[in-house]
């Protein structure tokens, strides 16, 4: 369990960190005029947005996919540490397909 | 990873696509107090400040326009709000009628239309002013605009049922089609709330104006040489989209023809996101203040206006791809009871409520 809960970790800080990020860089950008900001040339509103999409981009399409796997294996793992013969010996190669259960 | 690659973010963004199309009142709510704060709040005439003032003064036009366009939508849908979101389209409307906002019309033809059209001088540019008084008129028969309101449709009418082309200028040597579009939609809007039918003069118009400016894909040309049905600029998706919304409230068969072109030969599609061509099969061509940007040949125009046209012709599969990916890239925060697009500003914010909230022809 703590080694599936050690996996999880890293994807699950790369999310959360990315998420507050996200929301700052949103209420940030929703509290201003965007276009605005862009027209007027302020170099700071453009990274923001630049940076933004890029933070959403990034969560959507790559770690909260990421996350869900993790979990879901990690899940899979832990269960299967409690039954001897189960999925984590298998996949040590301790044990054939047909398990020994 | 593929498969949750392939699903969560379409479930994520996608997740109010089915309230908006159902016209569920509270997502509708959430963007429409914003844009009726945003207009009862802000005191100068313009929004934006760039030193140019056609870009200035059509951009603030365009926002009061959609304003009472989305808001508009919204009551007609949920009669019940009617109280709630009618102080802000007649603040919207009072300013749309300003001849100060589109000063660039005057500076062109000597004075805006809202004070006297001279013979001849098209002024298509009020198809946006007339088809907002049109919405606030449906909801209030008696606002004090009534009289302009008959006075510009009257003058508009005889320039755009008599013109062999079906075409008129926007500014004097400009004719753009999508801007004819919505002083047609405009004509369509004040029969309804008039009660009038003007299909004996519309029909014949919308042959005219198809043969004239419709290219064999389906999309509509986004400029023409004054006069002539000869093209100026390429046939364009943002103008097309735009186009069919604005249709949907005079002819619900040109809109549809423009929508087929749109959903046959512009629709993209990649994991559940959605999004038109700017550019019509065999021309290309860069973004511009119409369309905004355009990336991998999609545009941010043709897509956000494209939502108006899949919700007025009942496509729910393309409405929500197009959802999608208006949701991934405007970033939807919420602010208190508020749910405004972050990137929006108050411009894409006014024309995202106007199109989530179209309605059938």
């Amino acid at each position: 369990v703590t080694r599936s809960a050690r996996r999880l970790a890293r994807p699950l800080v790369i999310a959360i960190a990315l998420v507050l990020a996200h929301a700052a860089a949103a209420r940030t950008l929703a509290a201003r005029e965007p276009l605005t900001a862009l027209l007027e040339g302020q170099l700071g509103v453009g990274l923001l947005v630049v940076g933004l999409l890029a933070a959403r981009l990034t969560l959507s399409f790559v770690v909260v996919p990421w996350t869900l796997v993790v979990a879901v294996d990690s899940a899979l793992d832990a269960l299967s540490a409690r039954r001897p013969g189960g999925r984590r010996q298998l996949r040590n190669g301790s044990l054939d397909a047909s398990g020994g259960q | 990873l593929l498969a949750s690659v392939a699903l969560l973010p379409r479930a994520v963004a996608g997740r109010t696509a089915s309230d908006w199309y159902e016209g569920e009142a509270t997502t509708q709510d959430a963007l429409a107090s914003y844009v009726a704060r945003v207009v009862l709040e802000h005191e100068d005439l313009h929004f934006y400040r760039t030193g140019r003032s056609r870009f200035d003064g059509q951009s603030a036009i365009a926002i009061y326009q959609m304003a009472l366009l989305g808001l508009g939508q919204v009551v007609l849908e949920h009669p019940e709000k009617r109280d709630r979101y009618l102080p802000a389209m007649r603040v919207a409307a009072d300013r749309l009628v300003n001849p100060a906002t589109l000063g660039y019309a005057a500076s062109v033809y000597g004075r805006h239309g809202v004070d006297g059209m001279a013979p001849g001088a098209g002024h298509a540019y009020l198809g946006y002013v007339n088809l907002g008084l049109g919405m606030l008129r449906m909801l209030e028969p008696g606002m004090k605009h009534a009289g302009l309101h008959d006075r510009l449709t009257s003058e508009l009418s005889k320039r755009l049922f008599s013109s062999p082309t079906g075409l008129i200028e926007t500014y004097p040597g400009e004719t753009w089609p999508p801007d004819v579009a919505a002083v047609a939609g405009s004509i369509g809007l004040h029969a309804r709330a008039t009660g009038r039918d003007v299909q004996a003069s519309m029909s014949p118009w919308a042959h005219r104006f198809a043969q004239c400016s419709i290219h064999d894909s389906g999309y509509l040309v986004q400029r023409m040489r004054s006069g002539t049905c000869s093209p100026k600029d390429a046939p364009r998706g943002s103008g097309t989209a735009v186009s069919s919304y604005f249709l949907s409230f005079a002819h619900p068969g040109l809109s549809r023809r423009l929508f087929d072109g749109l959903s046959k030969h512009g629709h993209r599609s990649m994991l559940g996101f959605g999004a038109l061509r700017e550019y019509a099969p065999g021309f290309s061509g860069r973004g511009d203040s119409n369309a905004g940007p355009v990336v991998l040949g999609v545009s941010v125009g043709a897509t956000g206006f494209g939502i108006a046209a899949a919700r007025a012709h009942r496509d729910r599969a393309l409405f929500t791809r197009l959802y999608r990916t208006a949701d991934l890239f405007g970033v939807p925060v919420s602010r208190a009871s508020e749910r405004p697009f972050a990137l929006g500003g108050v411009l894409g914010n006014a024309l995202l409520l106007a199109m989530l909230t179209a309605r059938a022809p």
